[in-house]
Order: C-alpha cells, then structure tokens, then sequence
C-alpha cells in the first residue's frame, strides 16, 4: 500500500515526508530530519492510534506548526482509496485517544466517520531507538491506555446504570425479607404477655382484696373486745329499768280497774274499756316498733332521703327515690360490666381498628362504614372513636375498687328504701289504728262521772308515759341486743382464721398483715405499670406492623408505576395486587436485595478497571526507569507481574529468539522484579541474565518480536508495521537475519505490509534510487 | 476500541482478578472475576440496552 502525504503551498516549520511506497517488505533509506518518524505517526493517528500520549511538548508543536496535511492511500482492495485531512490547529491541547476532533475521512470519496477507519487499516510503528525495558514498559503502557478507554466506557455505563438500579432500590428500599412474620409474631407475643399479665393482676386483685376483708375482720375484733362491755352494760340496765316499769304499769292498772270498779258500770262496759285498754297498748308498742324501722332503714342508707314518715305524700317521694337509684344501679353495673370486658374489647377493638387502618390507608378513609341511627360513620370515625375509647383505658384498681364500693352502696340503698317505703305504710297505719282506739277509749271515758274521769285521765296519763318508757326501752335493748350480735359475728375466730388460710397466711399478727398488704398494694401498682409498658410495646409492635404493610402496598405501587415499567416489562417480577401481603414482601425484598447487591458490583468493576489503571501505570514506569517491581501495596500490581512475566517469557521463546540469544535453550523465565531473564542451556546448566545486558544487536530481535506481537490486537481489515529507527541497533551482519525473521514471523500472520526504515548510510549506486532520494530525501527497495 | 483491545483488556483483568482471588485468604462475597468481567464487558458494550441489561442482571440475581 503506497502512502502519500501533501500540504498546501508554503514554508512548513516541521518537514514531513511525500510518500511511502507500496511492496509486502520494504527497506526505506533516508537522510535525517526529513519526516520519516513523523509521517508515520501522523498514520498511527490516522487509524486510530495515540503515539504521543508520553509527548505532550511533541504534541503541542505539532498543533501549532505542522498545518493542514492530506494523506492518500493506494487502492485498500476493491474498497478504494483512503484519504484525510487533517486539522492540526483544531486538535485538543492534549494527547487524548483519537476522535472525531482529527479531521475528516473519505473512502473512495464518500466520507467516513473517523473512528471507523481502524476497522478499515491500522498503521503500527515499532522503533528501534527503545531499550528492552522501555519496549516491555510499553507493552504494559499501551494495556494501560486500552484500560483507561475501557474505564471510560465503564464510568459513561456506569452512571446510566446506576440510575436504574437506584430507581429498583429506592422502590423497594425498606422491604426486608421475614420482617412481616416477625413483627406478627411479635405481636403476637406482646399481646400473650399481655393478657398474662392481666390474668396475674386480676389475682393480685384479689389477693388484695382478700387482705383487706382480713384487716376488716380484725378491725372487728378489735371493736367487739372495746365495745362488747359497754352494751352489756347498757343492756343490764335497760332490762332494770324495764321490770321496774312494768310494775309501776301493773300498779296503776289496778288502780283504773278500782276506780272503774268504782263507777259501777255494766260488765259490757268495764269489758270494753278494758279491751280498749290493752288494744291502746298493743298498738302504741306496735307504733313505737314501726317508728324504729323507719329510723333503722334510714339510718342503714349511705345516701339518706329528705322523707317525712308523717308527710302524707312520702311513700310517692319514697318511690321516685327508688327508680333514681335503679337507675344509677344500671349505669354503674353497665360499667361494671365493660370493665370486665376490657380485655376482650380491646382485643376486638384492635382487630377491628387493624382492619380500619388498612381501609384508611388504602384511601377509603371517607366511605361510610355503619349507620348509626341515621347518622353515617366513615371507617375514619370508627377508627377515631376506637382510639379516642382506648386512650381513655385502662382504668385504675382504685377507680374499679371505688366502682365496686359505689355499687355495693346502691344495692344496700335500694334494699333498705324497699323496706323503708314498707315501714312507711305500716307506721301510717299503726297511727291511724292508735288514733282509732284512742278515740274510742276517749268515747267511753266521757261516760264516766266527773271526779272519776278525772282521776282516770290523770292515771292514764301517768300510765301512757310508762309505755311510751317500756317502748323505748324495748327499741334501745333490741339495737343493742343486735349490735352485740353483729359484733359477735363479725369477730367470729373461725372466719378469720378461714380468710388467713386462704392467703397463705399462718399468723393473725395485724403486723403481718399489714406488710403482706402493702406488699400486695405494691405489687398490684408494679403490675399496673408493667400492664401499661406492655400495652405500649403491643401498641408500638401494631404501629410497626401496619407501618411495614403500608411499606410493602407503597413499594408494590412504586413498582407498578410508569417510571418503572421498564423493569417490569422486562423482568415479570412486580407482586401482583392480589397476591398476599407476605407474598408481595418476599418478591419485594429479592428484588431489593438483588439491585442492592448489583449496584454494589457496579462499584466493584469500575474499581476493578481503576485498580488496574493504577497497577498498570505503576508497573509501567517501573519496568521503564529500572525500579524493579515489588511494590505489594497497590492492587493488583502482584498479579500483573506475574502475568506479565508469563507473557514477556513467551514472546521471548519464539524459536528464533531462543536460538539467537538464549542458546537455543529452554524453560525461559522473565522476572520482572529483578528485571532479568533465565534459561535453560541444553546442557542443563540455568543461566540468568539481565535483560539491559543484551547487546543492540541482540535487543533489537528480542524487541521486535515483543513489539510485533502489539499487532495481533488490531482486527483491522489491513495492517501496516513500520520499523523505525533500527539502524543504530541492527548491525549489518545480522540484517538479513532480520529480514528473514519477519518474513517467517511476521508477513504471514501478523501484518501485510512491512515497512523498515533506516537512517541513509551510503549514497545507492543505481540511477533509480539517486533520482528517488534527490526528489524526496529518500530511496526504497522493495524486497518482497 | 476494536474487539481485539478489549478482548485484550477483559482477558488481562480476568487473569489480574483470578489470581488476585486465588491468592486471597477469604472469600470477600463479591461476584466471581467470571462474573466480574462478564459484567464490565456487558457494560462497555455498545449494543446493551442499560434497561435490558439492568432489569436481567437484577432478575438474575434473583434466581440464583
């Protein structure tokens, strides 16, 4: 393939050669400072390569002073000819790898993009004025430019990419495999706890309860030791002072039977007034009892009525006191009730107000739920109401005690209002039959004479008051007789030892007691607060709940969006709305984890890429300023070497190499940390070397085979190599050596055209060749 | 960059890695160097959909 290069008219600072010429092997031989290097980088540049990538003052002179260059090709096959312009003024003021910015291309005419010429022709150039270790350093330097151009590809993907995997994550973010169950057992747990709890502070309740009934009962016998003397007493007097009016009252019962007897009136009427007599009697002591029942019901109630016995409108007042206190019986014993309940509504409450929040979540919030008597609640409402009554609980052991005392109380009242409204009626009518049976004994004793009457009246007066005395007497003795009996009941031994017995009591020490009580006390307060904690924890283990299923519902939504479409037309792996929660929770945090784990291994490779950017350069320059490798701290660097050392010793083992400088020896290893090479000889002895101890001659072979290999990497459809600069190395005896070495290794695989150009040495002795270096400041041989 | 080149680059980093693996004493978690590179080549592809390839990786995470 002939190449020719052409700039307008004018003086040019830099020189550059007018062509090279077509043939498979070429020796070109020209004067110094004529173009020849130059002329075949700006060929590297123009197949895509950047050969001043370590130049950067090169660069810069030859934007500013080569100016615009066309270069030809001959015919590439039956695709025609290639041609360029290039701009140098417009490139960038760095070496970067070649684009578009180079100029333009045409093929056969049509114009090309720039970036696929290297896939038309690639252009190496292989200089022969490198050691062997800056020849091996540029092996590794030419990996480190492809690898940078790979880590930009890799960075440009990697942002794009990772915009996707970040929408995957961010949509499903929070959703974790397993959390669903394990907050459902959670509450699961705290609600068992829970009801643990209440079942062990209803029997410390109890226990509570219990001693208290035991401090009553001592209190008792403590008050029937103190008080019991007291009403014996009382007693013995009152029955004395009975027995002495009930003689008085017989006395003067003979007395009005003498002085009756006295008046002489018919038996019929000393019957009479008789019969009258102790009906008065019978009826006043009747009276007298009916008047302490209505004070002892009074006195029984804890809530006393404003009732007069004599107000004939009592019993009406009596009545309405009574439903009152139905009523209020009603409403505590409903309370009673509910509080029992407690346990049992909250739960359902809970149930209920789960089922609530859902709905409220899933935006229903406004739909009428219930009909409550012509009033629509929405499931909003409901679930107000429902957390509205819980805050409201729990109600404390001293309110349930004080609740329990106020029915007690009521039960009491409405029992002794019963028998009050009864004494009532029967106080009524004792009055009525006393005032009867008065007035008939008044009827008769306005028969008698004068005197009589008189003496009658004064001794029935004296005598009225014995009775209403006797009647008194009876009502004081029959409370006293029942204050003992109840203070004997009450203080029963039998009881208390039966009530100790049952709390685990061996001692009826008031001391004991006392403690075991506050012990109780205190331990119902614990349970209270330990309830409460509890509450909290399964309220907060619900909130939690509802908040992951709400979590999973947002990310299954976030999932089927139209942002998101992409992925799951691609992947079928949304949750479908149906499926269960805890379903769409497993599909969920695979998905989760997985772009989690990916986004992860994006940042892997592009650290990966860097790392070897990093290795490369660092190895790079330490195989070409002599350093010896060895650095272990950067990554990768051990791993390099070792392949590179693999790598170099296979270059070096083609056969011609072996034969010319190894010995025709074996088993040849590079070590690059040594920077040297050992062989094999065949007489078995090993021999090392180090490889700036090769002769020029002999580096040059060595170096061209390393180099020649840089070629394999193109794919392009026609490659050329230019040896440059090999004069000063390959001495004269040794060229056709060269030759045939490239011939045998080289032209058939590696390249199809091989250009070697060299320094002139001698003026050719033929007339082809003199008018050839006079026109152009150099001669060519085509040798194949 | 031509096939060749980044066949050349792939290959050195999947050696590079798998000796770097086999050399460490612990398993780190990652991906295998296989994996590796087959990931760093389907990223610098020019003819991946980032979609395509975003939503199969991921799918294949899951499947594994």
């Amino acid at each position: 393939m002939r190449f020719t290069f052409s700039r307008p008219q004018g003086s040019h600072e830099l020189p550059l050669v007018e062509e090279y010429p077509d043939g498979r092997l070429v020796r070109v031989q020209g004067y110094n400072g004529i173009g020849k290097s130059l002329a075949i980088r700006l060929l590297q540049l123009a197949t895509g390569q950047q050969p001043y990538v370590t130049m950067s003052n090169a660069w810069g002179t030859l934007r500013s002073s080569l100016g615009h260059v066309m270069i030809e090709t001959s015919p590439l096959g039956d695709r025609g000819h290639l041609t360029w312009r290039l701009e140098p003024a417009q490139w960038p003021e760095h070496p970067v790898p070649v684009d578009e910015w180079l100029g333009s291309a045409e093929l056969d005419g049509r114009p090309l993009p720039i970036s696929e010429v290297p896939k038309l022709l690639r252009v190496f150039r292989i200089a022969g004025d490198e050691t062997l270790s800056e020849s091996l350093g540029q092996r590794v330097r030419r990996d480190l430019e492809l690898t940078r151009q790979v880590g930009d590809k890799v960075e440009a993907a990697g942002t794009i990419w990772d915009l996707r995997v970040r929408q995957v994550e961010e949509a499903t973010s929070g959703v974790r495999r397993g959390k669903l169950e394990a907050l459902h057992s959670e509450v699961r747990e705290a609600s068992e706890q829970l009801d643990e709890a209440r079942g062990q502070h209803h029997q410390l309740r109890e226990r509570l309860e219990g001693l208290n009934d035991a401090l009553d009962l001592l209190d008792a016998q403590r008050e029937m030791t103190t008080r019991l003397p007291a009403i014996q007493s009382q007693l013995l007097s009152l029955r004395q002072r009975r027995s002495k009016a009930e003689q008085e009252l017989r006395r003067l019962d003979d007395k009005a039977g003498q002085i009756l007897g006295d008046e002489r009136r018919s038996r019929q009427q000393a019957k009479q007034f008789e019969d009258d007599e102790r009906l008065l009697r019978l009826r006043r002591d009747r009276l007298q009892r009916r008047i302490w029942e209505v004070n002892r019901a009074l006195t029984a109630m804890t809530s006393v009525p404003d009732i007069d016995r004599d107000d004939p409108e009592a019993r009406e007042k009596l009545a309405a006191h009574i439903a009152d206190l139905r009523q209020e019986l009603a409403v505590a014993e409903r309370e009673r009730l509910s509080i029992d309940r407690q346990g049992v509504v909250r739960e359902l409450a809970s149930d209920v107000d789960d089922s609530l929040q859902r709905g409220i979540e899933d935006g229903l919030g406004d739909e009428a739920i219930a009909d409550l008597r012509g009033e629509r609640i929405s499931i909003e409402d409901l679930s107000d109401g429902i957390e509205a009554l819980d805050s409201q609980r729990p109600i404390t052991t001293e309110q349930v005690e004080l609740l329990r005392q106020r029915i007690g109380d009521l039960e009491n009242d409405l029992d002794e209002a019963t028998r009050l409204d009864d004494a009532i009626r029967l106080y009524q009518k004792a009055v009525e039959d006393v005032d009867a049976t008065e007035e008939s004994l008044q009827t008769l004793l306005e028969r008698l004479t004068d005197p009589a009457a008189q003496s009658y009246r004064e001794l029935q007066d004296s005598r009225s008051a014995l009775v209403d005395e006797l009647a008194l007497n009876a009502i004081e003795t029959g409370e006293l007789e029942r204050e003992q009996d109840a203070l004997l009941a009450a203080a029963d031994p039998g009881a208390i030892a039966e009530q100790l017995e049952g709390l685990g009591l061996d001692s009826n020490d008031e001391e004991s007691i006392q403690e075991a009580h506050a012990a109780a006390k205190s331990d119902l307060d614990e349970s209270e607060g330990f309830i409460s904690e509890l509450a909290n924890r399964e309220g907060e283990a619900k909130a939690e709940l509802r908040a992951e299923e709400a979590a999973i519902r947002s990310a299954a939504e976030a999932l089927r969006s139209e942002d998101l479409s992409w992925f799951v037309a691609r992947t079928k792996l949304d949750p479908k709305q149906d499926d269960p929660l805890d379903a769409q929770e497993t599909r969920l945090a695979a998905i989760s984890t997985a772009a989690e784990a990916f986004a992860k291994h994006l940042l892997t490779v592009s650290n990966d890429v860097q790392a070897m950017e990093n290795a490369l350069g660092w190895l790079a320059r330490s195989i070409e300023e002599g350093t010896r490798p060895g650095h272990e701290a950067l990554r990768l660097v051990p791993s390099l070497i070792r392949r590179y050392e693999r790598e170099f010793a296979e270059y070096l083992s083609a056969p011609e190499v072996i034969g010319a400088l190894f010995d025709g020896g074996s088993d040849l290893q590079v070590d690059l940390s040594k920077l040297t090479t050992t062989w094999v000889t065949p007489q078995g002895e090993r021999r090392t070397r180090p490889i700036e101890a090769f002769s020029s001659g002999e580096k040059a072979f060595a170096y061209t085979r390393v180099q020649l290999e840089q070629v394999a990497e193109g794919d392009a459809e026609k490659k050329v190599v230019f040896l440059d600069e090999f004069g000063a190395y390959v001495a004269r005896d040794r060229f056709e050596e060269l030759e045939t070495f490239i011939r045998k290794r080289a032209l058939p695989d590696l390249a199809d055209q091989v250009v070697i150009v060299l320094p002139l040495t001698q003026e050719p002795s033929d007339v082809e060749h003199r008018q050839q270096l006079e026109e152009n400041g150099l001669f060519w041989e085509i040798l194949t | 960059m031509t096939d060749n080149a980044v066949d050349r680059v792939v290959n050195l980093l999947h050696e590079a890695l798998a000796d770097e693996a086999a050399q460490a004493d612990e398993q780190t978690g990652q991906l295998d160097p296989a994996d590796r590179v087959q990931l760093l080549k389907s990223m610098i592809s020019e003819d991946a959909e980032p979609e395509d390839a975003v939503a199969s990786w991921i799918a294949r995470a899951i499947h594994v």
